[in-house]
């Protein structure tokens, strides 16, 4: 690969990550709308951060014809004359800012420790398919996980963790000594011992270690 | 003072024996690493008949339950426990683990969370919570016991679980035998089980759903295995409850026929083990008003607590998770106001749902 290629493609890179300002970035905008290698190293470089990030790539398949189908809605899309129009310039500018710069952060973190991160995405991602753990699991990530019985037969479904009446707030530390908001329910916790306390024998021979190990923050 | 202080570990090995691990370590740094140096593989071979399988393979569900019960009450070890739930929970805990004939002594000092030290002295169980000052002492059930004997009796374990040797593993850098532990029906968990190889001692275990998730698993970052360990010295540290103010679980025994209680249908598998009458929580003052009343299958537990419904003190009607524990909590509608249940168990919610329909007043 000859070196301006090279530095084409690390533009494009630095594009996505919202790096780019000013002319540079309207020269690499404008380079990538007339070639196509470059707009496949573009596509490349979102589908190697949203497999970082999560683990699998966003549902879209295909760029080309994304962008054919964007074509026939804009035309088809009534211009009304008269409507506030955002000048074109600042606020414009702070609205794109802000729609690069959130996922570049992450983008960033995800790049510094590539190879951990792809080895926790292959180590930790059966673990979140968790059978009954409904798909949005990830998202409420409070323990004890709220979920709400469907109808009868029906998979349990998430409930927004504030749903769960009024349930203590507690600080816990977990794992990497990151602060995590927990829902905790002193009541709950109380008939959690209680249960222990008369599981005894009938438990895989560690249950008693895991018990006393995994207890929730109150008493 | 054991929990305030955090004794070092060191503070239990026995004199005798002092430079055991030692050696080790110095194998270890003598660039032996890639071998499976521990310290029980420099100690005397103890092989009791039971120690040594015939053929791991030809084993039945209730061999690797009773040999790793038999290994738990036998084995001295001191080791880190780590436990984590499919949501990402991680808690871990230091364990020192001793046995001399018939007694067995266990600390639990908690890593994560709110500092606390769980002793246990065969069935009696002491938790230390120095931030409160407060011991909570309670009595187990049966712990010693296996299978549980008012529960599930032997043939109906085998009856609700088959066993399969998965093969072999390595756990803390130790060899294992890698079991699963598959269920006949989706009423309870399949669990898979890291059996270390000599003992049988659980290192790790797994619990699975029916699609074969794992829920929640714990496994021993580092163990250290016939640990030189001194009941004395652990006895001592548990006797140290000065400055401490001991509260003891108010219950009382009782039966689910006296509380007016029973099950319109069994749920397959499960059998009562205890019913009890607590007194808990901000209504403690008002005795012993909850129910609580306990199923076993041998492996997994139930409880189902029920007490008079009160508006101000019951929550939304819902299935929590907790690891491998689930919760469920209904109200039972009667005409003086009703009841409300909490079932709490590690099982899979159908289980608690099917105890909570089975659930019937009988006066």
């Amino acid at each position: 690969m000859d070196e301006g290629m090279k530095q084409d493609l690390e533009r494009v890179s630095a594009l996505a990550d919202g790096a780019l300002h000013g002319e540079a970035f309207a020269r690499a905008v404008g380079d990538l709308g007339v070639r196509e290698d470059l707009r496949r190293e573009w596509q490349v470089v979102h589908l190697v951060g949203d497999v970082l990030r999560s683990g699998t790539h966003a549902p879209c398949s295909d760029s080309a014809a994304f962008l054919a189908r964007l074509r026939e809605r804009l035309a088809a899309e009534v211009v009304r004359p008269g409507a506030a129009q955002p000048a074109p310039g600042a606020e414009l500018r702070m609205v794109r800012a802000e729609a690069a710069n959130e996922p570049v952060f992450r983008w960033k973190v995800a790049a510094g420790v590539a190879s951990v991160a792809a080895a926790a995405a292959i180590g930790w991602a059966w673990m979140g398919q968790g059978g009954t753990a409904p798909a949005g699991a990830q998202l409420a990530r409070s323990t004890p996980q709220l979920v709400v019985p469907g109808a009868a037969g029906q998979p349990p479904v998430l409930a927004a963790a504030t749903q769960g009446g009024q349930p203590a707030r507690s600080r816990v530390v977990i794992g990497n000594g990151a602060p995590q908001i927990m829902l905790r329910d002193p009541r709950l916790d109380e008939l959690l011992q209680a249960h222990q306390q008369a599981s005894g024998a009938s438990n895989m021979p560690s249950g008693f270690l895991r018990n006393a190990t995994f207890e929730g923050p109150s008493r | 003072m054991p929990s305030r202080a955090g004794n070092p570990p060191t503070a239990l090995l026995a004199p005798a024996r002092p430079f055991r691990s030692i050696a080790a370590a110095l194998l270890l740094a003598g660039g032996l690493g890639g071998l499976p140096v521990h310290a029980q593989d420099t100690a005397p071979e103890a092989a009791s008949p039971a120690a040594a399988p015939q053929d791991p393979a030809r084993l039945g569900v209730l061999d690797w339950l009773r040999r790793m019960h038999q290994a738990a009450r036998q084995t001295s070890y001191v080791g880190t426990f780590v436990v984590s739930a499919a949501t990402g929970d991680l808690s871990s805990a230091r364990i020192w683990h001793a046995c001399e004939g018939d007694l067995q002594i266990e600390r639990v000092e908690a890593l994560s969370g709110p500092p606390r030290s769980t002793f246990r002295r065969n069935d009696l169980v002491l938790t230390f919570l120095p931030e409160l000052g407060v011991i909570r002492s309670e009595r187990r059930d049966n712990v010693e016991v296996f299978p549980n004997l008012l529960g599930a009796s032997e043939s109906s374990i085998a009856s609700l679980y088959g066993v399969r040797l998965l093969g072999k593993g390595r756990v803390a850098g130790i060899d294992a035998d890698v079991v699963q532990i598959v269920p006949r029906d989706d009423l309870r968990f399949g669990y898979r089980v890291w059996s270390e190889r000599r003992s049988g001692l659980v290192l790790k275990l797994q619990t699975l759903d029916a699609e074969g998730g794992v829920v929640e698993q714990s496994a021993f970052s580092e163990v250290q295995l016939d640990a030189p360990l001194q009941v004395r010295a652990l006895d001592q540290m548990m006797s140290s409850t000065s400055g401490y103010r001991i509260e003891k679980s108010q219950l009382r025994r009782t039966t689910a026929e006296a509380e007016g209680w029973a099950l319109k249908a069994p749920v397959p598998g499960f059998k009562p083990v205890s019913c009890y009458r607590r007194a808990l929580g901000s209504r403690a003052s008002d005795g012993e008003r909850t129910v609580q009343w306990t199923f076993s299958d041998g492996l997994a537990t139930v409880s189902l607590f029920i007490e008079p419904f009160d508006p101000q003190q019951a929550g939304p009607e819902t299935v929590m998770q907790l690891g491998a524990t689930y919760t469920l909590t209904r109200r039972l509608l009667a005409e003086d106001g009703g009841w409300w249940l909490t079932a709490v168990g590690e099982v899979p919610p159908r289980t608690l749902e099917s105890f909570a329909q089975a659930l019937a007043r009988t006066r």
